[in-house]
């Protein structure tokens, strides 16, 4: 070896090792520069980063993270495309997309759950109870009145009205999507066998449907229409509970009849966290167990492990790493507002793993 | 062999039919006569090739087992179109069976083992490349083409090309390779998974077959045609030199061939058993045949379908229960290999009941085993039947031993002896198309009972269900015994006489 090939060697390493500290001492260029991180995609996941935000900017000055409400389809899309360095999604990205963007981490913050709601006069206080092959019949037009035989099979001595249901779904790709007709999938054969699950499906033809977009257009519609169902993600309870709707109990895979509540999701949770591979891409819907609440999911964001800038590339990490710390982004201060579960410690494990790939 | 000598020829100047040529004991220089036919390299060859056509079979008919949950999660194909994928290889394997088949008695034994080879490369070739749904159902539905051509024509290039004698021992020998292939084949699913925890995995899995059936595609034109068919298509010097080839010895013998011609033997007496027709299967002379393979055969797929609905316990008690939902790539993975455990299992029981067939088919012979086995089967259903009306571990000990008798006695008995016998009852010049017939109306019996019995199930439960598949066992001895041809040791030329 030659003076100069150790000359090289030390020079790099030094650069190295000042990166690392500057970095490490948070007096990265990226501050100096005033660096913007653009984040944009699930709808359920848009009022977590506004309480994250303003937070995260005061304790790390010079980034600034400028979020948007587009729906995950949109967040894994514009993720893939490079448009945005984080799009977020309640679903994790398909076989196919997976398989065609291997740079594209899926990387979860947090647990969510979503609520069936519904705006029946009268009764929206009264605790429905419902289950999946009964919404999938509501939501393929097999069951049409909300005293249908089906539907007063599961709620003894509730006087239901005799009136058509108004199914409200999502227009717009989105991860709701994918973990309610998920769930559908799992608990009823037909609509496995004739529907499938997906962020965008075809959906059956249903008469007097009623489509909206975001989750504050599903809380929208279904307020504003007697005799409507919907499913909303559960970071919109404020809104569910300010226009009086409804909440179902919906029926677990053990045949329990629960309410999304943080016992209930993290039981969830439990039963399935074990399973979850290196990649994360895993469904929580229609968990096994008494105590598990059926429609929960992981809440991702998708990144690329490899950033054009390495300094781009570094604040992403601190962002995300931050955004999972207990005494971080999970902190119950965050995850409390929006009805969150923060991350088993064996998935924020899985989950540091993934972040520390960005390049 | 050395010593072996060409022994006296036959008073007749020699002449003789095919199958006495092959029967012929080599004697010593001394006049004594061997005690069996030694086989010569050629018939090995035949029998090998053969027997690699069956392992083709097992292999990727159990990999499609193994590989449909990953391409159906590819393709994102639902509950109808996975049945479609299921159903097009055993379609394709009844028109093979059928149409193929029975052209081996036009274009011959020798031509039809290559083609169905050579359908099997491309079909296999363009399923490994098949980018949706269309293309892999086309894909299999050709690859079961090649399979059903395969039924009647491996049979009959093995039972027309050896000794009488050894015929059952040979030609349940090869159909046992078909077992083999399907414990290989998901073995090699099993093994592929690991290696490639991938969607892409089933491209792997198929692949692997390629080369080999390369190998045995090439083979295959190095054999001689049935000289039993030449001779029945009254190509008398070709035939003479097909037996020559075919019974190559140092030293040579016998030195010179020379077939009856003309006016003994009972392939040339009528003009038109040289011209094979589908309709000469159902007259006078045939009928029986015709009944005696198809009917059991198709009565014993009834039963496999029927002990089928406890493959699951069986599974789930032996090996555990998988996911309950596929959540994650990991999560098919861990079930694609826990499928194909289950399928090694089954496998297992399949090889161990044909490696008993082997032992006994030539010894016992066919219809005793026949009807034993199908009296088995019957009990082996009942014993399961008995299971509905128990809990905990006296219901999966019933269970365990109802579907373990059945399966033992169904791979002895009718699962090997209707396979056997359907390419042994006719004559050679119906020979393909009564095979290929046989295991046709056993396919379209596995077809049936695939749509029919989920209903049945619904209707009448499990009870009944079994109930009804004991009598139709029972049913299945009674017209074994009814129309019985047995063929055991019998020379292939007396055979539809």
């Amino acid at each position: 070896m030659t003076f100069r090939s150790h000359h090289h060697a030390f020079r790099r390493g030094l650069v190295g090792v000042l990166a690392v500290g500057c970095l490490g001492l948070g007096l990265s260029a990226a501050q100096a520069d005033d660096l913007t991180l653009r984040e944009t995609g699930s709808t359920l996941l848009y009022p977590l980063f506004q309480r994250w935000i303003p937070d995260y900017a005061a304790s790390h000055p010079g980034v600034t993270i400028a979020p948007g409400a587009t729906g995950s389809g949109a967040g894994i899309m514009q993720a893939i495309a490079g448009q945005v360095q984080i799009g977020a999604s309640d679903a994790y990205m398909s076989d196919q997309q997976a398989a065609r963007n291997p740079e594209i981490l899926n990387i979860p913050l947090a647990i969510s759950a979503q609520t069936v709601n519904y705006n029946l006069p009268n009764l929206n206080g009264a605790g429905l109870k419902l289950d999946g092959p009964t919404l999938a019949g509501i939501y393929s037009g097999a069951i049409r009145i909300w005293d249908a035989p089906q539907i007063a099979a599961l709620n003894p001595g509730v006087q239901l009205p005799h009136q058509t249901i108004i199914p409200v779904r999502r227009e717009d790709a989105s991860g709701d999507t994918f973990v309610f007709t998920q769930f559908l999938d799992f608990a009823t054969q037909s609509w496995e066998d004739k529907v499938g699950y997906g962020t965008s499906i075809t959906w059956p033809s249903v008469p007097g449907e009623q489509t909206a977009t975001g989750n504050d257009g599903m809380v929208k519609a279904v307020a504003a229409s007697p005799y409507t169902v919907a499913y909303i993600g559960i970071s919109f309870h404020g809104d569910i509970a300010k226009a009086g709707l409804g909440t179902a109990m919906v029926k677990n895979q053990a045949g329990k009849f629960l309410l999304p509540t943080a016992e209930t999701v993290s039981a969830a949770a439990s039963e399935l966290d074990p399973r979850t591979p290196p990649d994360e891409r895993l469904s929580l819907a229609f968990a096994p167990g008494d105590s598990s609440y059926p429609l929960i999911n992981y809440e991702y964001v998708m990144v690329s492990a490899h950033q054009k800038d390495p300094l781009i590339a570094a604040a992403v990490r601190h962002f995300l790493l931050w955004s999972i710390a207990v005494e971080g982004g999970n902190a119950q201060k965050y995850l409390d507002e929006v009805q969150f579960i923060p991350l088993p410690n064996f998935i924020r494990a899985l989950s540091e793993n993934q972040i520390n790939r960005i390049q | 062999m050395n010593d072996v000598v060409e022994a006296a020829r036959p008073a007749q100047t020699g002449a003789k039919t095919v199958q006495e040529y092959i029967d012929e004991l080599p004697a010593w220089s001394d006049g004594t006569r061997l005690k069996s036919s030694p086989m010569t390299t050629m018939q090995w060859r035949i029998w090998g090739l053969a027997a690699a056509g069956k392992f083709f079979e097992g292999y990727a008919v159990f990999m499609t087992g193994v590989a449909l949950p990953l391409i159906a999660r590819q393709f994102g194909i639902g509950a109808a179109e996975k049945g479609i994928v299921s159903s097009a290889s055993l379609f394709g394997i009844l028109i093979g069976a059928l149409f193929l088949g029975g052209m081996a008695d036009y274009f011959g034994r020798k031509r039809m083992f290559i083609a169905e080879m050579i359908l099997f490369c491309a079909f296999l070739a363009l399923l490994i490349l098949s980018s949706n749904f269309l293309a892999l159902t086309i894909c299999l539905f050709g690859l079961g083409m090649a399979l059903g051509c395969d039924y009647p024509t491996a049979h009959m290039i093995i039972s027309e090309s050896i000794p009488s004698s050894a015929r059952g021992k040979l030609v349940l020998g090869a159909f046992a390779f078909q077992a083999i292939g399907a414990l290989s084949g998901t073995i090699m699913g099993c093994l592929v998974l690991v290696l490639d925890p991938e969607l892409d995995a089933w491209r792997w899995m198929y692949a692997t077959a390629l080369v080999p059936a390369i190998i045995v595609t090439i083979g295959r034109f190095f054999i001689t045609e049935s000289a039993n068919w030449l001779a029945v298509r009254g190509q008398h010097d070709k035939a003479e030199e097909a037996v020559s080839k075919l019974l190559h010895r140092h030293p040579r013998y016998p030195s010179a061939v020379t077939l009856h011609r003309g006016e003994p033997g009972p392939q040339v007496k009528d003009e038109t058993r040289a011209k094979p027709s589908f309709a000469a299967l159902f007259n006078r002379r045939n009928r029986r045949a015709t009944i005696f393979a198809s009917a059991p055969w198709f009565i014993q797929d009834l039963g496999t379908y029927g002990i089928g609905i406890f493959t699951p316990t069986i599974l789930a008690a032996a090996l555990g229960g998988g996911s309950d939902h596929i959540r994650s790539l990991s999560d098919l993975v861990s079930d694609g290999i826990l499928a194909a455990k289950g399928a090694a299992l089954i496998t297992s029981l399949l090889i161990l009941g044909i490696a008993f067939a082997i032992a006994l088919a030539d010894s016992l012979g066919r219809i005793k085993l026949q009807i034993f086995g199908f009296l088995g089967c019957a009990v082996g259903l009942a014993i399961a039947s008995f299971s509905i009306d128990f809990a905990g571990s006296t219901q999966i000990f019933l269970i365990f031993a109802g579907f373990m008798l059945f399966n033992f006695m169904t791979n002895i008995g009718p699962n090997a002896q209707t396979y056997l016998l359907a390419g042994e009852v006719f004559p050679t010049e119906v020979r393909g198309m009564g095979a290929g017939l046989a295991a046709a109306v056993a396919k379209i019996g596995a077809v049936m009972t695939a749509f029919l019995f989920p209903i049945l199930l619904a209707s009448i439960g499990t009870r009944f269900l079994l109930y009804g598949l004991v009598v139709t066992s029972v049913l299945g001895a009674v017209v074994t015994w009814i129309y019985r041809i047995e063929t055991t040791g019998v020379n292939l030329d007396e055979i539809g006489k």
